[in-house]
């Protein structure tokens, strides 16, 4: 019904038409009333527009009979009236002669007068319902008998008093107005309300100034004033202006809060007022228009009381002059709040935590599960490091005969040199030079007996393992060095044949020593029957297929039974008297865990060669 | 007797070793020669020449004792003295029993090695002059006539004249003339004395002549 009934009304309102609204069915059979708007100034102010809707909305939805609206502008505050009246007069005659209207509205005091004054000529039959009038307005004068409707009160005192509650700091009222008779009726209405109203205050009128001027002059107002912001249909210079733009500037221009009672000025740059609502006073008007209609008589309706101002505030603005929402009255009605993220986004915000709750719990489980991983990859590694720790102090301990030589040596040389010194300085035939060649050869001897003492002790202390550049000639150059003793003692020959351009490694250099240690020490164990000429181990290092290092360690001992082979790196296989037989399984650990294979072949009768590779280091050029 | 000073052949393949013990011993008073091996020092023939060998047990190539057995069997009665820079027992009593004069550990200290070089000299000094002493004897002894070294043997076994005339048919007067003859070619006055030289000739007690 709503639907229809609005179109409808948009059609009457744009053509004048009869428009019959289903709903009143019964209606349609009666004449239909005719409903003159009268508007004394501009019917496009923001505030009639708004008054307008709420009135022919009521009348077009309650009317007992279809509505015929006509429409009539005065535009007495830029044309005054008394230049066009007798002709504004004489077209109504010609337009109205065989027109009967039932109801006329009258907007404003001037439409309210000239309506009262033509009435009888033009509209004889006709109630005049007015709105938009000033309480005030109607003490002085005397309505005629079918005159009824809804005055207005615009309370300054109200918008005064929420103004020093907002701010109690204020000292001065600044009052800004245009010079129409409009603007003047109000800078009249305000200077009465504000008289005596608060002793203290200062109150100063910007009401003759040109718009720029008064304009300047707001912007320069102290801190503790506010402006109270009335009308401005013209300004200073006579200038006709629209006065919610003029809002927009002064709000714009002002260094402090600006306070006004009309509607149409909330979200136009006042802060707050007590302000009659304009779509209950055309409500109102528009019930009154009805109730004549259905042929209440005017009389007995009489005057309304007026629309009770309200307390309306722009959030906007008092968060732009820093205005406490809370010192608002608990019924004002706060208008433009913004939403904050919270109240706008709640459910997205509700879904968003609960993605992120599950994600995190998520990514947590998984970091839980990394670390386990983590610390399980640690627990096995650190059990590799205190395996081959143990496999070095284990294949340490079967050279300690051959350690023991290589540490004597240089003692035994220092020690017969410091001998000898001493006596040839009892001689005292010694010779300074003698003495310091002496000298010379124990610094020697002893740094030599040190470098031992380091090999030892890097190769026994338990150590983390390392991830650096490896040359593998080097790491076998040193291991060779160590067991050059221990293979003397032993009978048997040990020989190097490295490859310069095998490339370079990446690992631990203790723990590849160790894997070396261990194949060499293999090797001359297996030679142990082998005919004392032929005793040789040969390590060779070289250069892989697939470009890593290879590192080969070949013995003539007696070979490898082909059923041992798969075996040999197996924990706990051993084909020795002494040994647990880890040494191997630790060398492939250890090898493994460079990324690297560890094998061995059997020659046979000839001997056997264990071989493992290690990775290239990446960067490193074919 | 050689009149040549005797000299200590140090065999170690250490040559930082070699030269301080060299330089000590030079120091001692000795004439020293060093060898980086076994082969080495064979390939320089030392000789008959007095001294003694301060012998690394752990060489490149042939070690110390194969070095030891191997002048043994051709003969060269050099001294022993070794050291080694970690000695085993096993190592050391197969030294000692080969005859070595002393089993000496790196790093060793001055008095016991100048001790043991001394002792190793001594006992080629005592060596040589008891084969020396031995060979001017052996001449005494093969000046003896066939009949001579049989009254010598029976003298020596504790026999009486009489005895050994029996022994070997003959009057027991012809027995008293070879034994003053004996007496007087092996240039001794007594029979105690004559038994003593039959001992460092080797003679058995039982008077059967040398082989």
């Amino acid at each position: 019904m709503n639907r229809s009934t609005r179109s409808c009304a948009a059609a009457a309102l744009l053509a004048g038409a009869l428009c019959a609204a289903p709903a009143h069915a019964a209606a349609a059979e009666r004449a239909p009333c005719r409903i003159l708007n009268l508007t004394a100034s501009d019917r496009y102010l923001p505030a009639f527009v708004a008054l307008d809707q709420a009135m022919l909305d009521v009348i077009r939805s309650r009317a007992p009979c279809p509505v015929e609206l006509y429409a009539e502008t005065l535009d007495m505050l830029r044309y005054p009236q008394e230049h066009l009246e007798l002709e504004v007069v004489a077209l109504m005659r010609k337009k109205y002669g065989h027109v009967r209207i039932d109801v006329v509205l009258a907007t404003e005091t001037a439409a309210l007068d000239f309506a009262e004054r033509y009435a009888s000529e033009l509209w004889p039959d006709a109630a005049i319902v007015f709105h938009s009038v000033q309480l005030s307005a109607l003490r002085s004068r005397t309505l005629g008998p079918r005159t009824i409707g809804v005055p207005v009160r615009y309370d300054v005192g109200a918008t005064l008093e929420l103004a020093l509650r907002l701010r109690p700091e204020t000292r001065r009222v600044v009052v800004v107005a245009g010079t129409t008779p409009f603007d003047r009726d109000m800078v009249g209405l305000a200077r009465k309300a504000l008289e005596g109203l608060a002793p203290t205050l200062q109150v100063d009128y910007l009401v003759d100034l040109s718009l720029r001027d008064m304009l300047a002059a707001v912007a320069k107002l102290p801190p503790d004033a506010i402006v109270l912001y009335l009308t401005m249909f013209g300004d200073g210079a006579g200038a006709p202006q629209v006065p919610r733009e003029v809002l927009r500037r002064v709000a714009e221009a002002s260094p402090v809060p600006v306070f006004g009672f009309f509607e149409t000025y909330v979200g136009h740059g006042i802060a707050a007022g007590a302000i009659a609502s304009l779509a209950t006073q055309g409500r109102r008007a528009g019930e009154l228009a009805v109730r004549v209609l259905e042929g209440e008589q005017p009389a007995q309706l009489g005057v309304q009381a007026p629309v009770v101002p309200r307390c309306i505030a722009d959030w906007r603005q008092l968060r732009r002059w820093g205005i406490d929402e809370r010192l608002l009255p608990a019924e004002c009605e706060l208008q433009f709040k913004e939403l904050g993220a919270w109240d706008r986004y709640r459910w997205q915000i509700f879904a968003a935590l609960a993605i992120i709750v599950a994600q995190s719990a998520l990514i947590a489980t998984l970091w839980v599960q990394r670390r386990r991983r983590q610390r399980a990859e640690l627990a096995v590694q650190q059990q590799l490091v205190e395996l081959a720790h143990a496999g070095r102090l284990a294949v340490m301990g079967e050279l300690t005969a051959a350690i023991a030589h290589e540490v004597n040596q240089p003692l035994g040389a220092i020690l017969a040199n410091v001998d000898a010194a001493d006596m040839l300085l009892d001689s005292g035939t010694a010779r300074l030079d003698d003495v310091r060649q002496i000298l010379a050869d124990v610094r020697k001897d002893d740094l030599r007996a040190t470098e031992v003492i380091r090999r030892l002790r890097t190769l026994l202390a338990k150590h983390k393992p390392a991830h650096e550049p490896l040359d593998l000639n080097e790491t076998t150059a040193e291991v060779a060095r160590l067991l050059q003793a221990e293979a003397r003692q032993r009978g048997v020959e040990l020989v190097t044949e490295l490859d310069r351009a095998a490339p370079t490694a990446m690992g631990d250099r203790v723990q590849i020593q160790q894997v070396l240690l261990n194949l060499i020490v293999n090797a001359m164990d297996a030679m142990a029957g082998t005919p004392a000429a032929l005793r040789r181990v040969v390590v060779r290092t070289s250069r892989s297929a697939e470009g890593s290092v290879e590192i080969a360690v070949s013995d003539r001992g007696h070979g490898i039974p082909a059923d041992h082979l798969p075996k040999l790196f197996q924990p706990y296989f051993t084909t020795k008297q002494r040994g647990m037989g880890l040494g191997l399984s630790i060398a492939r650990s250890i090898i493994e865990a460079h990324d690297g294979r560890i094998w061995a072949e059997s020659d046979g009768e000839q001997g056997a060669t264990f071989r493992f590779t290690l990775p290239a280091r990446g960067d490193r050029p074919a | 007797m050689s009149a040549a000073k005797p000299v200590v052949h140090v065999v170690d393949d250490d040559e930082s070793f070699r030269t301080a013990v060299t330089r000590l011993l030079q120091i001692a008073g000795y004439e020293v020669r060093g060898y980086m091996s076994a082969g080495d020092f064979l390939i320089s023939q030392p000789g008959d020449a007095p001294g003694c060998l301060l012998l690394d047990v752990n060489l490149p190539g042939p070690s110390g004792l194969d070095l030891q057995a191997a002048l043994a069997r051709h003969g060269v009665s050099l001294p022993v003295v070794f050291l080694t820079g970690h000695g085993d027992v096993r190592t050391s009593v197969r030294a000692l029993k080969a005859g070595a004069v002393d089993f000496l550990t790196k790093p060793v200290e001055r008095g016991p090695l100048l001790a043991a070089v001394a002792e190793a000299l001594a006992r080629d000094a005592r060596a040589r002059e008891a084969a020396s002493r031995r060979g001017a004897l052996q001449a005494l002894y093969d000046s003896l006539t066939p009949r001579e070294r049989e009254v010598l043997g029976g003298v020596v076994a504790g026999k009486l004249n009489k005895q050994i005339a029996a022994d070997i048919g003959a009057a027991e007067r012809t027995v008293k003339a070879h034994r003053a003859q004996l007496m007087e070619k092996m240039g001794v006055s007594s029979v105690a004395e004559l038994v003593r030289v039959a001992a460092e000739l080797g003679l058995t007690p039982p008077g059967r002549p040398l082989g």
